[in-house]
């Protein structure tokens, strides 16, 4: 037997004292998060509220470029986000992320709606946009985890990278071990998810199909072709954003720019 | 005689200020510096912390490049070399080892590596070199960054000569070392360049060691050449005050940011009077 078990906005509200535990442990704790929760928890409302409404509209019209310009907010959203994590001072950081995030998106979902989930049309809004946004937020988190880590690893041993280019290493070279690390530890979350996944927590895509009572085969198989977007995604933009970054740290006389480390 | 290795004109150099390097304020950091440095000779760059030694260095091998001026390899302007094959031809050894993880032999033979000299080769090049800086065959295996600061220094002598430079910049390579550690560099150092002929420019801070070391030297005080010549006459005998003033220990570190900050009388003509001394 499946049911369906509606929510009110009752409900909803009631389940606001969820959130009265988070902050009472912010408070007494004097975490200084305080203000942090309740816009966390308003923001959280208002933007699944409006999101509702807009993707209602968007499937409704089923326009090429509503679609479209819906990914694009995401996109700069999650570029937005991926670069405001990045902490040093580096210019380009947004155009960094933005580059990578598009790429390894782009990709992704060219080669899905072209040879796996063959959606026609291809702008079809109640398949693209989910999907594309679970790749957009596991890419957009590889982009940041690359790009800070290439950066932090670069500062860290900068005199190694140093020490290398006055031994004849070129750019590249002397930070080969920073920006394989810097790769691997943007890769090492989706490799993780890969194993464990249905294990310990079900993906969203399964577990929304699942609440609505209608899991199906179906929904397995979207699952599975979702997860091995994602790890496509995470990989190319990763590297894209390892590349870019790369290219900045140094001058075309293979010096090492250090005024903004 | 010997030729003119290195030939230095009129350099400056600038940095952007480091606490907001995108609005383009920048530093001055050297003032129209000149020197030559002959053909296997050890030559000296003294002054006080801050004075631009270090970018001076850095200049020699191309890690930075002047705003204006020239460096001379041979003849050549080294703005027109390959990186790569400049700073083979000059060589770096730095204040910090800065030695890379894993075995000292990965570290000595890390140059020849990357100009694919085949492994046979390269072990062979690279404990000859482990051979110069004194240090015994069974060092070749072990790792790196657990030996003392000393050892990792004398390593990263080794690391610098495996390409054969014709050049050696060292960067007070003494300056993080214990007196006896520092006493093996010094005396390597000299041995270095009677047995290889490697000219050698060696930074220090300390006028005992320049005096130990170099025949000739340049002396730098707020990124201006005050005084060129002969060690024992600049160390001596220094024509300026302000050298004068540096070799008695009297000089005064925050001068220049007095005088940028305007509330310092110019005394004389240092200002005007540039690199030269």
């Amino acid at each position: 037997m499946s049911g369906y078990f509606e929510l009110s906005w009752l409900d909803v509200a009631i389940s606001l004292s969820l959130v009265a535990v988070l902050f009472a442990v912010v408070v007494v704790q004097r975490l200084g998060l305080a203000r942090g929760v309740v816009i966390g928890t308003i923001r959280t409302f208002v933007q699944l509220l409006v999101i509702g409404y807009v993707l209602r509209f968007v499937f409704d019209l089923s326009r090429w470029y509503w679609v479209l310009l819906m990914l694009a907010v995401m996109l700069v959203v999650a570029s937005r986000t991926a670069a405001a994590r990045d902490e040093s001072r580096w210019p380009g950081k947004l155009q960094i992320a933005g580059i990578s995030i598009t790429l390894g998106v782009v990709v992704t979902m060219v080669s899905v709606v072209g040879l796996v989930i063959r959606i026609r049309p291809w702008y079809t809004p109640h398949i693209l946009i989910p999907v594309s946004g679970m790749v957009i937020g596991n890419t957009m988190n590889a982009v940041a985890l690359a790009a800070g880590r290439f950066r932090s690893e670069v500062a860290h041993r900068r005199r190694e990278v140093e020490a290398a280019l006055a031994l004849g290493a070129t750019g590249p070279q002397a930070v080969g071990e920073a920006f394989r690390a810097a790769v691997k530890s943007a890769l090492v979350p989706t490799m993780n998810a890969l194993m464990v996944v249905g294990l310990v927590q079900l993906p969203g895509m399964m577990s929304g199909q699942i609440i609505a009572g209608v899991l199906s085969v179906q929904a397995v198989r979207y699952q599975i072709v979702v997860m091995y977007m994602i790890a496509c995604g995470a990989a190319v933009g990763a590297l894209t954003a390892a590349l870019l970054i790369r290219r900045q740290l140094f001058t075309s006389r293979h010096q090492l720019k250090t005024e903004y480390m | 005689m010997a030729g003119v290795k290195l030939e230095v004109s009129g350099v400056s150099m600038s940095r952007p200020e480091s606490s907001a390097p995108a609005d383009g304020r920048e530093r001055r950091v050297l003032a129209n510096v000149s020197f030559a440095v002959e053909d296997g000779a050890v030559y000296g760059i003294v002054g006080p912390s801050g004075s631009g030694k270090t970018s001076l260095l850095r200049l020699l091998n191309g890690l930075e490049s002047p705003v204006s001026g020239r460096v001379l390899l041979d003849g050549e302007d080294i703005s027109t070399l390959e990186p790569t094959v400049l700073r083979r031809r000059v060589g770096m050894v730095f204040q910090v080892p800065a030695l890379f993880r894993g075995s000292v032999g990965s570290n000595v033979e890390y140059a020849l590596a990357l100009q694919g000299v085949d492994a046979r080769e390269r072990e062979e090049r690279g404990r000859s070199c482990l051979g110069l800086v004194g240090l015994p065959g069974s060092f070749w295996g072990r790792t790196a960054l657990e030996l003392s600061q000393g050892e990792q220094q004398r390593i990263s002598i080794a690391r610098a000569l495996a390409s054969g430079p014709e050049v050696l910049l060292m960067d007070e390579p003494t300056s993080a070392l214990d007196p006896a550690s520092s006493g093996i560099i010094v005396s390597l150092v000299r041995k270095l360049n009677e047995e290889t002929g490697t000219t050698v420019v060696f930074v220090t801070h300390l006028l005992e060691q320049a005096r130990g070391l170099c025949e000739r030297a340049l002396m730098l005080v707020d990124g201006r050449a005050i005084e060129e010549g002969a060690v024992e006459q600049i160390l001596v005998a220094p024509r300026t005050d302000m050298g004068r003033a540096f070799v008695e220990g009297r000089l005064d570190p925050h001068a220049r940011a007095r005088r940028e900050e305007g509330d310092y009388p110019e005394a004389d003509g240092r200002r005007a009077s540039g690199g030269g001394g």
